[in-house]
Formats: structure tokens, C-alpha cells, sequence
């Protein structure tokens, strides 16, 4: 266990946050919409809650998923790291070979709370945490060679934190066809789900400007401007609506509009923090006690909102008999938090070696801003239950030395 | 076909099996440019318009100045030598007579004198017994409160009179009072004609004067001796390494008295065992005349010295004092008045201007800085410090190149001769403005790790020597903007991070 919090330490970092709405989709990578039912269809697609015929159970803590990642380090990269005595300057570049401007770093966690199925609708409760932040590459080469250039600038594009802890109570009703459709196509399912969102900690990043500079001729100036947004609590909604057909025999297709109208408006504690540190023209000869000004700030603000922009998601999949192939893209409309405006392709594969045993497979194809992910999972099943553990990889398709990031997850529902 | 793909499952996973290391921080080095220094000397910040001062041609200047005044009280005096012996009184007839009243020193003819000292005595020898009374009455002497002397017969006996307080001549004249104007009447029954007495008349006391109006042929008023010693110093040994080329010594005379009087004094300069003498003369020799003072304001002159001065303060004097002062009051001052009170005061300046030749001599600055460097700095510089070099540049617009040496050592005993003594010495050399009047790159004061962990010592002592590149002749230094010394730099260092 030690061993993965140091990995976790080592490897932490940012990507950007891709959603997990719930920890069962880890295992496939996210290419998840057509294989959910019961309760997770409430967050994947809510056409698709009538396909599991049985009531759906949900108990807390028992689907989790958690992750750390980063953009940069490998593990490979941590062990050399850390067995080095002396770092020398190819060591030093091997550091920051992929870093690439910043080095980004996330972490995500998410826990089922409670969740079942009755009919064609569900009640569910989960909490998620997001937390990431970047550090401007210059910031590691200022610690690692010192400052060898004469000025450096960073700004909220490559220094940044944010975190966001909320947790969801999602009413979703599906499975209903779609009427007035002509006999020649196929049914097509719908469903929607409305949750109402329970904001938890908010920390954003609202401004962050620093400047340094270092010369002979116009001395030491540092300016540095960071605005901070935080609060404790928050309430907010959003809608997906969902849309489902098996067009052939093995061929089913689904589209949802997620985050509908998506936003949590932070009422408690609101404030902005701001720091403001100037230092100007100084020299080493004449530092005196009061050579730099500093300011702290804390003002109380009025509640603001935090908006969730929608996404869209795109899904088939393909029975092939002795397994079921999936693909999955998802583009979200605006950055944010939880979303991504650049889109990406997720496939799945899912087999049973036994028919106990779900075997899964996923990868997730890197786009410009997040890496390639590649999970495996292994479960046991029952007529009444099913249990999964489930890796994911970060930018390594085998989870190892070449790895920078890892989720872990586990899944385990019930239904009668 | 499903037990295969379940066999490269488990095999992926037993390879990406993964071994974790413990985490543990490797050291590295850092290279930290820090601004030193960027800053700008100007000569002008020397000017503190108390020992240094700029000319009109902002030529800067070092400036001494003192007083000295007359310490003695002056007091004119007058000997008449009078002496009247058995001068016929004649009863009856009021006399008037006058009698010389002139200095038997001639040395001064008054027209006016208030007495501060002095006396005269008579006495009459009566013939007949019928004389009631005789009264002498002296036009010129008057008592303090303007009236006339007048001395009376009382008794046979020498009756003296003290003159002090009282004043002789008229304060409203410019002549010169050469006799003792005199009125003699009686009161008798003796027919007029008849001899009634001898008057004995003596006024052989000298008489000094409080204030005196008049002519004085000479009189001698003398300062202290010194009269004005003006110390010079010279911090760390610094006339050695300069010889001054001009200089120049003005004196503002003042004189209350009455009486224009001829300064005579001489310069002395002393240094070493070296002796310069130069006399308060004109160009042509001469001592310089003061003249008299108005009735309302003093008389003033200008003595300047100049070209004889600048060999007086070539030896670099430790001390120049002006000794046999003195002020004479001579024919040549005519008629004049003077008081008691009256003072003659001098205000005297050395300019020494900035021009001097500079010679290769090392200044030994006496004091030895101490550094204290806290326990954990200390271990810092020993543990994380690598390396350090200085990266300065010099902008020198002063015709003065020098060299800087810094000497370091772990005890207070450095001694520069002695290489026993200190650890390292790093120096600088920077050319003068006719040399290099650009940025001129110092060469990179570097210390090695071996140097820097003199720095590891609960104290580092630093000792500084300049020396001055030879000038070769007079450079002159002048307090304009455009004369500075500018220095800027950075300190660039290697620090070792560890945990």
C-alpha cells in the first residue's frame, strides 16, 4: 500500500479531467454508454435503464474509482529519479523531456452512494472530487538548473489549481420508445435523468500572473498576482437526455446530451483570496527588511456559479458472439472542469472466458490535450450479482514502468 | 480461442508487475544569478559644503578654514614727562598759561585719550598768609563728567590726583593736543602783582589709554604664537600616495581699530621631519596693509596666496600653523582712533583643489572587517555552496585607476606583507577614464569550494588595500554629473539542493 501512495506521489499530476460518471466505465476505458444498465444507466445513458429487467442495487462505497496522473513522469522516470545520488544535466532533461511547456497534475475519486432501480426509473446518489493544477515547465527548470534566463512570465495557462467536490441525487426515468417512428426503423428508446447537485468545496484559480526577472542592469523584480475563489457549499442541476435503438441484431447505437442546463451555484463561505508579492529592483547590497511588499486579502464575494457545459456522446456496439466490441466518442462543447472541447474515441472490448469471469479491455486514443488510457478488468458474476477490479493505464497500453498515471476501480451491484 | 486471450491477460499483468521504489531526493546543483550592486558613486556626493567644496568650475575642493584674533588688550600710552618746579603764583591776576604736553617717547601725539591709568601731582609753597584760596583749572582734561580738572590749594603738601576715568582733549578734533591748556586764579588780600606762591607740578606717570584718538608712530599688537594651527589628516597613509599640486590660503582680515595697520606671519608647514616656511607677503614682497575700520564697520581685506603656497603644501603638511603674527600700527597709519576693546580677527582658508599627481603606493585601510557568518549560514556555505564568481563591470569617468585587493583569513592577525596570514586575496584593477572611459569587464572574481569554506569559520576578517595606478602628472577631479564611478554586477552561485 505504501508502495502505491508513492506512486501516487510520483506520478500525480493533471490531465485534464475527463468525466467518470461512474467507476464500472474505468474498466472499459469509458466506452461504457451501451454496456450500462440498471443504475449506471441513470449516468450513461437513462434510455437504456430498461434493459436490466431486475431491480438494480447500488450500496455505498462499493463503486469506486480513484485517480492520479500526470503528464510528464513515468514510473520508470520515478525510479530513476529516485535512485539517482547526483542528478546531472542529462538527468535533468530526462526530467523535463515531457514536460512540454507544463507539468500537469490530477487526481479524481469517485464513490457510489446509494443507487436502485424500480421499472424503468432510478434513484441514485454518487460524490466525485476533482482536483488539478499545472506548474509552468520554467518553474521546474528554475528549481532544477536555477535561473539561467534573464526573465521568466507565467500566467493561469501553465500555473493553475482547481479542485471540486460535489456529489449528485439523480432521478432518471427510460426505456420509453419514441412514437411515431415508421415500421421500416427501429426502435428508438429515450430517457432523461435530473440531478440535483450538491456542491461540497469549490477552489478555483481566477487569476494568476507572475513575473521575475533577474539582471545586472535593472536588478531583482518580482511581481506576482494570484486571485483564488473557494467555497464550502453549493447547490446546482443538471439533465442528460438519452436516446437508444438496437438498430440490428448486434448492433446497438445510443446517443445522450449530458450536463443540460448544468451548473452549481456556490452559496457558502464565498471568497477570494488574493496574494500580491512585488519586488523591485533589488540588489543583494542593499536588501533591507522591507524589500518587498506582499499583500493578503481575503474578501467575502457573492455566491457565484460554476457551470457544467453539456456533452455530447456517441456509442455502438457490436456483439460478436464470443465478445462485444464498443466505441465511444464524447466532445464536449466548451473547457471546463468537467468537460473537454476536444474530442475523443474510446473502444471496449468484453468477454466472458468463463461465464463467470467478465474480462474487459478499453483504450482510450489520445487526443492533443489527454494521453492514451488502456484498461483491463476481471470480475466474477452471478446470477444475481457482479463484482469487477479493473487498471488503467496512462500513456503505456501495459500498465508499468512507462505509466503516468493509474485509476484503479471497482464495481459491485446487485440486482433481484 | 478464450483461454488464449485469458492467458495474455494474465501474462500482461504479471509483466506490467512493477517494482516502486522508496522515495529519496538525489542532490543536484543549481546556478543562482543574483544582482549584486548597480549603483552610481558621483564624485559630488563628496561635497558635504563642510571640509569639501566645488569652485565655480565645479573643480572639487578641499576646504580647511579657522580663525585667530588679537589676544591683547590694547592700550596706547603716553609719557609727558611734566615737571614744573617753583612756578610763581601772582596774586590777583587770573594766569593762563599752557604747558608742552607731548610724549618724551615721541611716539604718539594725541587729540583725544580717555585714561585708564595715570596720575599727576602738584603742590603749592604759599609765601603769604593771607592767601584764601588758589584754584588751577586744565582746559584739556575733564573729568567724567565733562567738566573741567580743576585743583585747588588746601594744603603745602604734594597733592596727586588720579586720572582715571577722566579724558584728555576733544573728542571732536583731529588736531593734536601738544600742550595742557591751564587757568590760575587766587583769592587774597595781597595787593595784585604780589607773589603768593610756588606751584610744584608734576605728570611724569605714563598715561594709558582706554581710547585714544590720535597719531601713533608705531605700536606692536601680537597674536598667539601660533597664532592658528590647522591639523591635517591623512587617513591611511594617503599623502603618500598623492602629492597636491596647487593650493591656495586666503585670509579675511577685519580690523576695529581706527588705525590702518601692516599684517606681518608666516606659514608654516610640517610633515616628516619637513619644514616649509613661507612669509605673508604680497607679489612684490611686501606685508600687507589692513585698513582702518569706518565708524560703522570694521576694514577688511583679502589676503590671497597662491603660487608660494602650492610648495607649502607639496610636502603634504600633517600641520601648518601661522606663527609670528603680529599687527603694527606704524606713521603710515595717520591719524586714527582705537579702543581698548578693539580686536583684529582673521578668517583664514586652505583651498587645496583637486589636482594632484597620484602615485603606486598601497593604501592599507587599518581596520580589519569582521564577518560573522550564524552557524547556519555556515553549514549552508559548507554543505550547499559549490561555487561563486562575481560578474561586475566598472564604469570609471575619474582620471584615477586603482587597484583593489581584498585579503580573507580566519584570523585577526592579517597582515598583507605576510602571506602566513591570510587565506586568499582577490583584486580588481580598474583603469581610469583616460585609460577605458567605457564599461570595463572586471575579470570574474571566482572562489572555489576550497575558498568559500573559509566561510565556514564562525568569523572571516577582510582587509582592504587600494593602490593608485600612477597618473604620471596632475589629474584634476571635478563634482560634475558626468564624474562618477559606476559599478554593477551580479553574483552567480552554485548551490547544491539536498533534503
Amino acid at each position: 500500500m505504501k508502495k502505491f501512495y508513492l506512486l501516487c506521489l510520483a506520478v500525480s499530476g493533471i490531465l485534464l479531467l475527463s468525466a467518470m460518471p461512474t467507476a464500472k466505465s474505468i474498466l472499459f476505458a469509458d466506452s461504457y454508454m451501451l454496456r450500462s444498465s440498471g443504475v449506471e444507466a441513470a449516468y450513461w445513458n437513462p434510455a437504456r435503464l430498461s434493459e436490466n429487467r431486475h431491480t438494480d442495487l447500488w450500496l455505498p462505497g462499493l463503486n469506486s474509482a480513484v485517480m492520479v496522473s500526470n503528464n510528464a513522469l513515468d514510473l520508470d522516470t520515478y525510479n530513476y529519479f529516485v535512485s539517482c545520488d547526483t542528478l546531472h544535466v542529462v538527468d535533468k532533461e530526462r526530467l523535463l523531456q515531457d514536460v512540454k511547456g507544463m507539468l500537469s497534475l490530477a487526481s479524481e475519486g469517485s464513490a457510489s452512494i446509494f443507487g436502485f432501480t424500480m421499472g424503468n426509473t432510478a434513484l441514485s446518489a454518487s460524490g466525485r472530487v476533482y482536483v488539478k493544477g499545472h506548474i509552468a515547465e520554467d518553474i521546474l527548470r528554475l528549481a532544477l538548473y536555477g535561473n539561467t534566463e534573464d526573465s521568466y512570465y507565467f500566467d493561469k495557462a501553465t500555473v493553475n489549481a482547481s479542485a471540486m467536490a460535489y456529489s449528485d441525487l439523480s432521478y432518471s426515468a427510460g426505456g420509453f420508445d419514441l412514437p411515431f417512428l415508421p415500421p421500416s426503423i427501429p426502435a428508438i428508446k429515450a430517457g432523461f435523468s435530473v440531478s440535483a447537485l450538491v456542491g461540497m468545496s469549490n477552489l478555483e484559480t481566477r487569476k494568476f500572473q507572475a513575473s521575475f526577472s533577474t539582471d545586472a542592469d535593472s536588478g531583482t523584480n518580482v511581481q506576482q498576482e494570484m486571485i483564488l475563489r473557494t467555497s464550502t457549499y453549493g447547490l446546482g442541476y443538471k439533465v442528460m437526455l438519452g436516446l437508444y435503438s438496437k438498430v440490428l441484431p448486434k448492433l446497438e447505437t445510443g446517443i445522450t446530451l449530458d450536463n443540460i442546463a448544468g451548473r452549481i451555484r456556490w452559496l457558502g463561505d464565498n471568497e477570494e483570496r488574493y496574494y500580491h508579492i512585488a519586488i523591485d529592483s533589488l540588489y543583494a547590497s542593499n536588501i533591507e527588511e522591507d524589500f518587498y511588499e506582499q499583500t493578503d486579502e481575503i474578501i467575502e464575494i457573492d455566491s457565484y456559479s460554476t457551470s457544467l457545459p453539456p456533452e455530447l456522446r456517441l456509442a455502438a456496439k457490436y456483439d460478436l458472439g464470443f465478445m462485444d466490441v464498443s466505441a465511444d466518442w464524447v466532445q464536449g462543447f466548451k473547457e471546463s472542469t468537467v468537460t473537454r472541447a476536444t474530442g475523443r474515441l474510446s473502444c471496449a472490448a468484453g468477454f466472458k472466458p468463463l461465464p463467470f469471469l467478465p474480462l474487459s479491455f478499453g483504450i482510450s486514443f489520445p487526443n492533443s490535450t489527454l494521453p492514451l488510457k488502456t484498461s483491463y478488468s476481471i470480475g466474477i458474476s452471478s446470477r444475481m450479482q457482479e463484482f469487477a477490479i479493473g487498471i488503467q493505464s496512462y500513456n503505456s497500453i501495459i500498465p508499468g514502468y512507462k505509466s503516468k498515471g493509474v485509476s484503479l476501480a471497482t464495481s459491485m451491484r446487485f440486482w433481484f | 480461442m478464450r483461454y488464449i486471450v485469458l492467458g495474455l491477460l494474465c501474462l500482461m499483468l504479471l509483466i506490467s508487475a512493477c517494482e516502486i521504489k522508496d522515495f529519496a531526493l538525489p542532490v543536484w546543483d543549481v546556478d543562482l544569478s543574483i544582482p549584486l550592486v548597480n549603483e552610481q558613486y558621483y564624485v559630488s556626493d563628496l561635497v558635504d559644503s563642510v571640509h569639501i567644496f566645488t569652485d565655480q568650475n565645479e573643480l572639487l575642493q578641499l576646504v580647511t578654514s579657522g580663525e585667530l584674533h588679537t589676544e591683547e588688550v590694547f592700550s596706547v600710552h603716553l609719557n609727558p614727562a611734566i615737571e614744573l618746579s617753583d612756578m610763581p603764583v601772582i596774586a590777583q591776576a587770573p594766569i593762563q598759561f599752557s604747558i608742552p604736553f607731548q610724549d618724551s617717547e615721541n611716539n604718539v601725539q594725541i587729540s583725544y585719550g580717555k585714561i585708564a591709568s595715570g596720575s599727576l601731582r602738584y603742590r603749592f609753597d604759599i609765601l603769604s598768609s593771607e592767601v584764601e584760596a588758589i584754584i588751577m583749572q586744565f582746559e584739556d582734561i575733564h573729568d567724567p563728567s565733562g567738566a573741567a580738572l580743576s585743583l585747588e590749594y588746601s594744603s603745602e603738601e604734594w597733592v596727586e590726583v588720579d586720572l582715571s576715568g577722566y579724558s584728555i582733549g576733544s573728542l571732536q578734533s583731529n588736531n593734536s593736543l601738544d600742550s595742557l591748556r591751564i587757568s590760575l586764579s587766587t583769592h587774597t588780600a595781597q595787593d595784585p602783582g604780589t607773589m603768593i606762591a610756588n606751584l610744584d607740578f608734576q605728570m611724569q606717570e605714563v598715561l594709558y589709554f582706554e581710547e585714544f584718538r590720535g597719531r601713533i608712530d608705531h605700536y606692536e599688537v601680537s597674536a598667539a604664537d601660533p597664532a592658528a594651527t590647522l591639523e591635517v589628516e591623512y587617513p591611511y597613509n594617503l599623502d603618500q600616495a598623492i602629492t597636491l599640486s596647487d593650493a591656495f590660503i586666503r585670509i579675511d582680515v577685519f580690523n576695529e581699530l581706527g588705525f590702518s595697520c601692516e599684517f606681518e606671519g608666516v606659514l608654516k608647514a610640517s610633515s616628516n621631519g619637513n619644514t616649509v616656511e613661507v612669509p605673508i607677503v604680497d607679489d612684490a614682497g611686501n606685508n600687507y596693509r589692513i585698513p582702518p575700520a569706518t565708524d560703522t564697520e570694521p576694514g577688511t581685506i583679502t589676503l590671497p596666496f597662491h603660487e608660494n603656497i602650492s610648495t607649502l603644501m607639496q610636502i603634504m603638511p600633517r600641520q601648518i600653523e601661522l606663527v609670528q603674527a603680529k599687527f603694527v600700527i606704524d606713521s603710515a597709519s595717520g591719524f586714527g582712533s582705537l579702543k581698548a576693546d578693539d580686536e583684529i580677527t582673521a578668517n583664514y582658508t586652505i583651498e587645496a583643489p583637486f589636482i594632484f599627481s597620484l602615485h603606486e603606493y598601497p593604501i592599507e585601510i587599518d581596520s580589519v572587517l569582521v564577518i560573522s557568518i550564524p552557524e547556519e549560514n555556515r553549514d549552508r556555505i559548507a554543505k550547499n555552496l559549490m561555487q561563486a564568481k562575481l560578474d561586475i563591470q566598472v564604469k570609471n569617468t575619474i582620471p584615477i585607476g586603482a587597484v583593489a585587493s581584498a585579503y580573507f583569513s580566519s584570523s585577526s592577525d592579517l597582515d598583507p606583507a605576510d602571506p602566513q596570514t591570510y587565506a586568499f586575496v582577490k583584486s580588481v584593477s580598474i583603469s581610469s577614464r583616460d585609460v577605458d572611459a567605457g564599461w570595463q569587464d572586471i575579470p570574474q572574481l571566482e572562489l572555489s569550494k576550497e575558498e568559500l569554506m573559509l566561510f565556514s569559520a564562525p568569523e572571516v576578517y577582510l582587509k582592504w588595500v587600494f593602490s593608485f595606478q600612477e597618473s604620471g602628472g596632475p589629474v584634476e577631479i571635478y563634482a560634475t554629473t558626468a564624474d562618477y564611478l559606476a559599478i554593477k554586477g551580479s553574483l552567480a552561485a552554485t548551490i547544491r539542493v539536498e533534503e
